[in-house]
Order: structure tokens, then sequence, then C-alpha cells
């Protein structure tokens, strides 16, 4: 096979990079919006973090997974707009994933969604972190450690109790409706 | 002899629902074989996966979505576009501007020609922050002013105004410039905090009309504050929507009225074009420091261009 359509190595790689950094662009944007609440706010984070990722990337030195490398400076740049629009935490407007739904759900189906994002929403932010990189974007724990800059345990821990904490506010957002099927 | 198995704890559960034992057979079996035998275990998991399936499904529809082109572009390493919202909220803010200053409230000003001149200002300020924002060069004003924007300001202003220190507030003064005309320049201070938050703080020597307050204008992710203080006007602009917008405008205030104090008041009218001479404002300083701090004249203090809200 005849490497010349593939150019010099050095480029090859770095276009490597882009390709790789281009196929997370999706995923990037859904745990943006999911940390963030606002669409315009999610999508301002990934061109942050794509910027970042463009000008450090010979920082990453290949140790490690791009995905949780790119998914850390996603984070850290949340943290970072975090700080300085100082805003306070605001629930996940309805309508911001109901006109994002490209299918219609059954009502019945809609209704766990929503309860769902609204127990997502009211979680700390370090358990809500945790929670949507495993639950979400599917990371092992030692990945998810990487992203969020902490030991695996705490990973665990935060896991732990952003768990118990959905199955809880599950629990009492379905109780009104197992009353009315009752009856 | 055979190995004697952990015990399952939470994490193997854990892991369990959220699909991270695949590759791990024997471990695997090992937590079915607990589930079989413990029923709570068996709802906890449960519990579990049905949470990562609710998860997926309300957020599952936005990796369909197409990925807009200003974050693709992005990697194309194209030149930097005017891509980011605050730029268009700078547009959106000249509007304010222009509709603020055409309806003739900003800042109570006496006259036509006074009105012209405050909105001028803040609109020029804004195109600076604008450009500053794309990373495109504003026009610097030439000469040895370049060097000492804030000396010449004093020189002007016939006061030791030194560059407002924000630091208790988190922002650092990163650069000190004069831009615009030769013959209208303005001083641009830039403060940055932590997280990069900038401050552009532009100030010009002004002559004409009396004011009081500060005019706002706020697009979502920019916010501006303009007030007359003195023989300065002021232009705040923040990239980043900031409920502190106010709070930044006052430690401003504050500090330039410390500063003002702190290094006494002009003793001569204020001229645009008869700045006051180095040697005398020398030779003034060096009294001042010799007397004894004297309260500020009663002709500055009873200035209503002092008596700002």
């Amino acid at each position: 096979m005849s490497g010349v359509a593939f150019g010099g190595h050095k480029e090859k790689s770095v276009d490597d990079v882009k390709w790789v950094i281009a196929r997370q662009i999706p995923h990037l944007r859904r745990f943006a919006l999911a940390l963030a609440k606002n669409p315009d706010q999610a999508d301002d984070l990934v061109q942050d973090c794509l910027e970042r990722a463009l000008k450090k990337r010979h920082l990453w030195h290949h140790r490690g997974s791009l995905r949780s490398w790119l998914f850390s400076m996603l984070y850290r740049t949340h943290i970072d707009h975090h700080r300085a629009h100082r805003r306070r935490d605001l629930p996940t407007a309805p309508e911001v994933i109901n006109a994002r739904q490209t299918q219609p759900a059954n009502q019945e189906h809609h209704v766990e969604c929503r309860n769902i994002g609204e127990a997502l929403d009211r979680l700390p932010e370090d358990q809500r972190s945790a929670v949507l990189l495993v639950a979400l974007e599917g990371f092992t724990y030692d990945e998810a450690a990487e992203v969020l800059k902490v030991p695996i345990g705490t990973v665990r821990s935060r896991l732990s109790r952003g768990r118990q904490a959905l199955r809880d506010l599950r629990a009492s957002a379905m109780q009104p409706r197992i009353l009315r099927r009752v009856k | 002899m055979t190995r004697r198995p952990e015990p399952i704890q939470e994490i193997d559960l854990l892991a369990y629902a959220d699909g991270l034992l695949e590759a791990d057979v024997a471990r695997k079996a090992e937590v079915e074989r607990y589930l079989s035998e413990h029923a709570d275990a068996e709802e906890f998991v449960t519990e579990i996966s049905a949470q990562n399936d609710d998860i997926r499904a309300h957020y599952g529809s936005l990796l369909s979505e197409p990925v807009p082109e200003h974050l693709t572009a992005v990697l194309r390493s194209e030149p930097a576009q005017p891509v980011r919202r605050v730029l268009s909220q700078v547009a959106a803010l000249a509007a304010l501007l222009l509709a603020a200053t055409s309806g003739g409230w900003l800042l109570g000003q006496k006259g036509q020609d006074a009105q012209w001149h405050l909105s001028d200002f803040v609109e020029r300020a804004a195109t600076f922050h604008h450009a500053a924002a794309i990373g495109a060069a504003s026009p610097a004003a030439g000469g040895d002013r370049m060097l000492q924007p804030l000396g010449w300001l004093n020189q002007r202003i016939a006061l030791e105004l030194a560059a407002p220190d924000l630091t208790t507030d988190g922002f650092n003064l990163v650069a000190k410039e004069l831009l615009g005309p030769e013959d209208d320049p303005m001083v641009r201070l830039v403060y940055q905090s932590g997280d990069s938050t900038t401050i552009n703080l532009f100030l010009r020597p002004r002559w004409e009309g009396a004011g009081s307050g500060v005019g706002k204008a706020d697009a979502e992710d920019v916010a501006v504050r303009y007030w007359l203080d003195g023989p300065l006007a002021f232009a705040m602009i923040i990239d980043a929507a900031t409920p502190e917008a106010d709070h930044l405008a006052r430690a401003v205030r504050e500090a330039v009225g410390r500063a003002r104090l702190n290094d006494g008041v002009p003793t001569m009218a204020l001229s645009p074009v008869s700045p006051v001479p180095a040697q005398q404002r020398t030779d003034d300083r060096q009294k001042s420091l010799q007397a004894p701090r004297a309260a500020p004249t009663p002709n500055m203090q009873d200035s209503p261009q002092l008596r700002l809200n």
C-alpha cells in the first residue's frame, strides 16, 4: 500500500489528533449542556475547550486517553466560567431539552425524562459531574477520576452519594403517580 | 488451593450496573451469584441501571444534532472569527448606547455638544473593546504618550491619578495604553481576574457639562458602566455577564476618590489645550508635601462635577 496519500508523519499526527477531537465534539456538547444547563453557554464552553485543547495539545504527550483529556479540559473550563459568571445554579429549562428532542417520546417516558433531568439538576455539582461522566458518557471510574482530577475513591464516594440521591428523588417523584394509579 | 473471593461491595454493584465488569468475567460472575442471593442488591442494581437508561434517554438525542460551524472551524485553525456571543453582544451594546444617547438621558448632560462628547466617548470605548476581543490592533496614539498613558492623563487633569487598585475584587492590572487619535486620545486600563474575566476601563479628560449617576448598558455577556467624575469621563466594559458590574464600578469610583484625596486637588482650571506644565505640577506637589495636609479646597468639594451618585 502506498503511503503517498498520507503526507508527512508529523502533519499526519496533528491531523489525527484533530480527527479524534472532532469525533468528540457531539459528546463534549452534550456534557457541556448537562453542566451549563444553557445551550448558548454550552457551545461557548465547547468552543473555549477546543481552543484550549489546540493550544495545549503539546501538553497531552499521548499519556492517557485523549478523550479524558478533552473532557477534563471542558470540565475545567466550566469551572472557570462558573466562577466568572458567579451565577446561581438554575435548573435546566425544560424547553432546552424539549426543543432538542428530535423524536417525540410517549408521554410516560417524557415524564420519566423530566424527572431524571430535574433530579440531576438538584445534585451538588461534584456528584452530578461524576454521575454524568459515568452514566451518560460511559467513562470508567479511573477515567472519571482523571477528568475530575480527584482520586478514584473520591469518584466512588461521589457516585455513591449521587446515585443514592437520585434514587431518593426518583422515589419521591414517582410516589404521586403510584398513588394516582392506585386510585 | 483456591482463592477466597473478595467480598462484594457497593462499588462492585455500581460497576456491574454501569457495565464496567464486562471484561472481568470472573468478578462479574461473582457479582451475579451475589445478586441471585440478595434481593436488596438486585433491586439496587436494577435501579442504577434504570437511572442510566433515563439519563441516556434524557440527553441522548443531542448526539445526533449537527455540530455548529463555528465549532468545527476551530479545528480547521481558521482565523479567529467573531463568533463568540460576547462579540455579537458588543454590536447589541452599540445599539443600546445609541438608543440611550439619542434619548438624551445620558447622565443628564447639559447641552447638545456635551451630550455628543460623552456618547461618542462610550461608543469609541466599545469599539476599542470590540477590537481587543477579536484580537485586532487598536489605533494607538503616537509619540511619547505611549510610554506613560497615565502620566499623560495626569498632566491633562492636573492630578496624580494612579490606576485604580481592584485586587481586593480579584482583578489585577495587566495593561495600560493610550488609544485613539492624537487630538482626542483616551487611556485604557486592562484588568484580568484569575478566571480570565477582563475589565476594560477607559478614561478621558472632559471639560464640558455636568453629570451625575452611572449610566448602564447590559447585554447577556457584556456589561458597560459609564460616568463622569470630576475632570474625567469613565467607561467600564466587562466581557462577562456579572451581577457585580455595579459593585466593580463603585470600587473604581472609590479607588479614584481615594487617589484624589491622597494626592491633593488641582489648583487651576482644566483646559484641553493648556495642560499643566510638568515643572509647575512638581512644584505644586512639593508644596503640598511640605504643608500640613489640608482638607480639599471648597471649590473642588462643592463642584457639582464631583457630586456623583
